[in-house]
């Protein structure tokens, strides 16, 4: 009988972990999912299914700081909001070409030169589509490898090095659109 | 060199211009306090939510009932173990736990005895009381298997066969008697007592790594009687 009752106890603290992550973030993860959607009904499908992502992988994601568990929450369900969308819209992806990856450098070094041009930067790195902002936001901010991204978002791993480099593509694109409208 | 500074520099730069976008993103989100006077969750989508969280309480219950009951067996199993080690130090113990297994079919009982290693193969045994007219007339060993054979003046019979534990298993036809056990110095002794006039007595039991069947026309009391006295030689 005691097995039980501890049984219980520990089921009770786990619980109420995620019962807590449910209270205190789900408006705002419906909110973000909002965002994207502009859909209620997409956006309460999207927060579900990205609270099936958090309890799949749950040991990784109660062991985070408060913080870091927010963002992580927010990512998955834009991540889940972008494929409901995109499954909706019956869009497909760009075909994934791995050679691009070979030819291009990036180099913004030239372009941030003062204060003004570093904010937009920033400016330019919020108007990147959602799916290449998810992966640098797991890139950079998480400091996730490519590997754990692509378990993350559930995707091949030679995804995620072309979604980096194409984001990175797109970004120098508007850091130059917004260097010649400013210039 | 230049061109490998470069990168890195860039790659900085975009380090910290994402993060700073991603602070700005979570920090522009309202409270949930706010959120909650502007939305509506509809009931479809709470009651999924709650039967989502309730599935996963059970799974998590089951997994970890499963993990504490297999904890808790591998300990009442270890503990058994060491408990039933202790009690068979006791020689009692182990008389009344007993080294024969019994099988009972229709018609006799057979016994099968678990292989002793300490049993001395080459051990004589002799019988120290013998009934009132009886003398031995015959000895057959074969291989680790021996027969002694007592006969009186009547030609009656006894007979004591013994061997190894692990060598020998005996079948008794049980049919004409009624069975009965005792004790004596420890040791079980399983009884045949005829209930038919042409039935021998019979006595089977175990002692010092030997399987020992002590059986004749002779009364039941008489035949215990010998067994009690079996000694090696």
């Amino acid at each position: 009988m005691l097995f039980l009752y501890l049984s219980a106890l520990e089921t009770e603290d786990e619980r109420s972990k995620m019962a807590e992550i449910y209270e205190t973030l789900h408006y705002t993860c419906l909110s973000v999912a909002m965002r994207i959607t502009k859909n209620q009904a997409m956006a309460e499908d999207a927060v579900h299914n990205a609270f099936i992502s958090l309890i799949k992988h749950k040991e990784k994601y109660l062991s985070l700081s408060r913080c870091k568990l927010r963002s992580q929450i927010v990512i998955i369900v834009k991540n889940k909001a972008i494929d409901l969308l995109r499954g909706e819209k019956n869009i497909s992806e760009e075909p994934i070409d791995e050679s691009d990856i070979i030819s291009y450098e990036f180099d913004i070094s030239e372009h941030i030169i003062s204060k003004e041009a570093y904010k937009e930067l920033v400016d330019c790195v919020s108007l990147l589509p959602e799916h290449y902002k998810v992966v640098f936001q797991l890139r950079y901010y998480h400091e996730l490898s490519n590997k754990e991204i692509a378990e993350m978002l559930d995707e091949p791993q030679r995804h995620i090095s072309v979604k980096i480099h194409r984001a990175k593509k797109e970004l120098k694109k508007l850091l130059l659109k917004e260097g010649k409208q400013s210039g | 060199m230049v061109s490998e500074n470069k990168a890195n520099l860039s790659e900085a730069l975009l380090r910290s211009a994402v993060i700073d976008d991603h602070i700005n993103e979570l920090e522009s989100i309202p409270t949930e306090e706010e959120l909650k006077a502007r939305y509506t969750i509809s009931h479809h989508h709470e009651v999924r939510m709650k039967a989502l969280l309730r599935k996963e309480q059970y799974r998590i219950l089951r997994y970890t009932i499963f993990n504490n009951a297999k904890r808790a067996a591998i300990f009442a199993i270890i503990l058994s173990a060491l408990f039933f080690g202790m009690l068979m130090t006791n020689s009692e113990v182990r008389a009344s736990v007993s080294n024969v297994i019994s099988e009972w079919f229709d018609g006799f009982t057979r016994f099968i005895f678990p292989d002793n290693p300490t049993a001395h193969e080459s051990t004589e045994w002799v019988i120290g009381f013998v009934p009132d007219g009886f003398v031995k007339t015959e000895r057959i060993d074969i291989g680790y298997s021996s027969l002694i054979v007592y006969a009186n003046v009547d030609n009656i019979e006894v007979m004591l066969h013994y061997a190894p534990t692990g060598y020998i298993s005996f079948a008794v036809d049980d049919e004409q008697a009624e069975f009965e056990r005792t004790y004596f110095n420890g040791i079980e002794f399983h009884m045949f007592v005829p209930m038919a006039e042409n039935y021998p007595s019979r006595i089977i039991w175990t002692q010092d790594g030997f399987a020992f069947l002590l059986e004749g026309h002779v009364s039941i009391d008489e035949l215990l009687r010998m067994a009690h006295t079996v000694t090696k030689k």
